[in-house]
């Protein structure tokens, strides 16, 4: 379990899914994770600027 | 090594007020370490106050109290400058005692 | 039922409307920090009138009576006692060189907190207490403390115990990678961020005095004045660095490593809008703030 896999669970999964065999989990997995991804990827470009409303001024 | 018990007690003429900080892991038994292994229970089991050869507070504790009790507690009488005796055993045997001057 | 879903969206489009017409007026400013550490003092003063500017400090027994009174109580009998004696003890024993904490920090290691972080403009960085002792130990041979456990809050204990009283004093130079540093970790604070989406500022400047589940809420004032804290969810010492990456974990974010550059931005700017206001040097709270 490498450092990566306590941050990004669902890849994890992917990964020991795929590593069993059990693709149709790994593939479920996988696209789990590159959702979570994508949040958060919008959550860091949404907030980019958000954050000066919040500005104490 | 220094002793594991704080304590100060404050004589108010009718009543004496006490207060002790005691240094002890008091582990229950039911955490596990890093390793995913229970960290064997070590908790202090007795805890007695005395005054004048008598008790004046004893506890009976078990795995439910924390690291490093506080206890505060009142009793009736006690005179500046007299003695108070505080001792106690825990799971494994081990003891501690301290004595404090009530103030 | 329909009223209220009317009054809700109205609100909402007004809301976003307040929300668009903000952010232009800001734009890329040259950061000012002596202008935001003034507004910040304000923001606060003014949401809590009653409350002396020394005692924001104390954060939430500064918030509620019964937790005040309850803290007072327990100050003649701190359980942060036992986390001050090692320190005092770890910081007087030398290091198998011979050398010691004393020879790494000025004024021997004694009565110098308050002017921590500092931004090196050698290293172009901002450097913490907690930084600057690993460093002092690896410089002489020894291993470097983990920055979340016992050992490192011990020392900065006893670092911040003998600069009890003295107020925050840090600096800013005129360098335009100092303003930057102090910028991002501004930018850190007020930022949403993991699954909850909580800003530092979520809790610390909207809500502080409120409850978040049983726990009173400090105010982001004088949040870093009381550090390392004793805290009865951690039946002991914490650092800054433990509370920052336990409060990220908190909100459901991925905590970043301790002692990275955005935690050390950030302490480097909480610190300075606290500029003033004196060193608890070891506080002590339940879980919350």
């Amino acid at each position: 379990m490498s450092a990566t896999d306590c941050r990004f669970p669902a890849l994890a999964a992917a990964k020991k899914a795929a590593d069993a065999g059990d693709f149709d989990k790994a593939i479920a997995s996988s696209k789990e994770a590159e959702a979570l991804a994508k949040a958060s990827i919008f959550q860091a470009t949404s907030e980019k600027e958000a954050w000066k409303a919040l500005e104490i001024r | 090594m220094a002793s594991t018990i704080r304590v100060r007690a404050t004589s108010s003429g009718e009543t004496t007020e006490v207060q002790a900080l005691i240094q002890h892991p008091m582990d229950s038994g039911f955490v596990k370490d890093a390793k995913g292994e229970v960290i064997p229970p070590h908790f202090i089991q007795e805890l007695t106050f005395e005054y004048n050869g008598k008790s004046v507070f004893v506890a009976d504790w078990g795995a439910a109290v924390s690291k490093d009790p506080y206890v505060k507690f009142s009793f009736k009488g006690g005179k500046k400058g007299d003695d108070l005796k505080i001792s106690w055993v825990d799971n494994k045997g081990a003891t501690d005692t301290a004595t404090a001057k009530i103030q | 039922m329909r009223s209220v879903i009317h009054f809700a969206s109205a609100a909402l489009a007004l809301a976003a409307l307040a929300f668009t017409a903000v952010p232009s007026a800001v734009a890329a400013d040259k950061p000012d920090p002596v202008t935001d550490a003034k507004a910040f003092k304000n923001f606060f003063t003014q949401k809590f009138p009653k409350v002396k500017l020394e005692d924001f400090v104390n954060g939430p027994y500064s918030m509620n009576e019964d937790m005040h009174r309850q803290w007072e109580e327990k100050e003649q009998f701190p359980p942060y006692e036992f986390s001050l004696d090692m320190g005092k003890e770890m910081f007087s024993k030398p290091f198998k060189n011979g050398k010691s904490y004393a020879d790494c920090f000025p004024n021997k290691g004694i009565g110098i907190r308050q002017n921590y972080p500092y931004f090196d403009d050698k290293e172009g960085k901002v450097v913490t207490l907690e930084l600057a002792l690993n460093r002092c130990r690896e410089a002489n041979g020894e291993p470097a403390f983990s920055y979340v456990k016992d050992e490192m809050a011990a020392l900065t204990a006893y670092m911040a115990f003998t600069s009890r009283g003295k107020p925050f004093d840090i600096k800013i130079p005129d360098d335009p990678r100092a303003l930057e540093a102090y910028q991002n970790g501004k930018r850190y604070f007020y930022t949403r961020r993991g699954q909850l989406n909580f800003s530092c500022a979520t809790c610390h400047v909207q809500t502080p005095g409120e409850r978040i589940r049983a726990e009173v809420l400090a105010p982001a004032l004088g949040i870093l004045n009381a550090m390392p804290i004793y805290r009865s969810e951690w039946s002991g010492m914490g650092t800054i660095s433990r509370r920052f990456t336990t409060c990220n974990s908190q909100i459901r974010g991925v905590p970043l490593n301790p002692q990275d550059d955005e935690y050390r931005d950030l302490e480097y700017y909480l610190s300075y809008v606290s500029n003033g206001l004196p060193l608890s040097g070891l506080g002590g709270c339940e879980k919350g703030g």
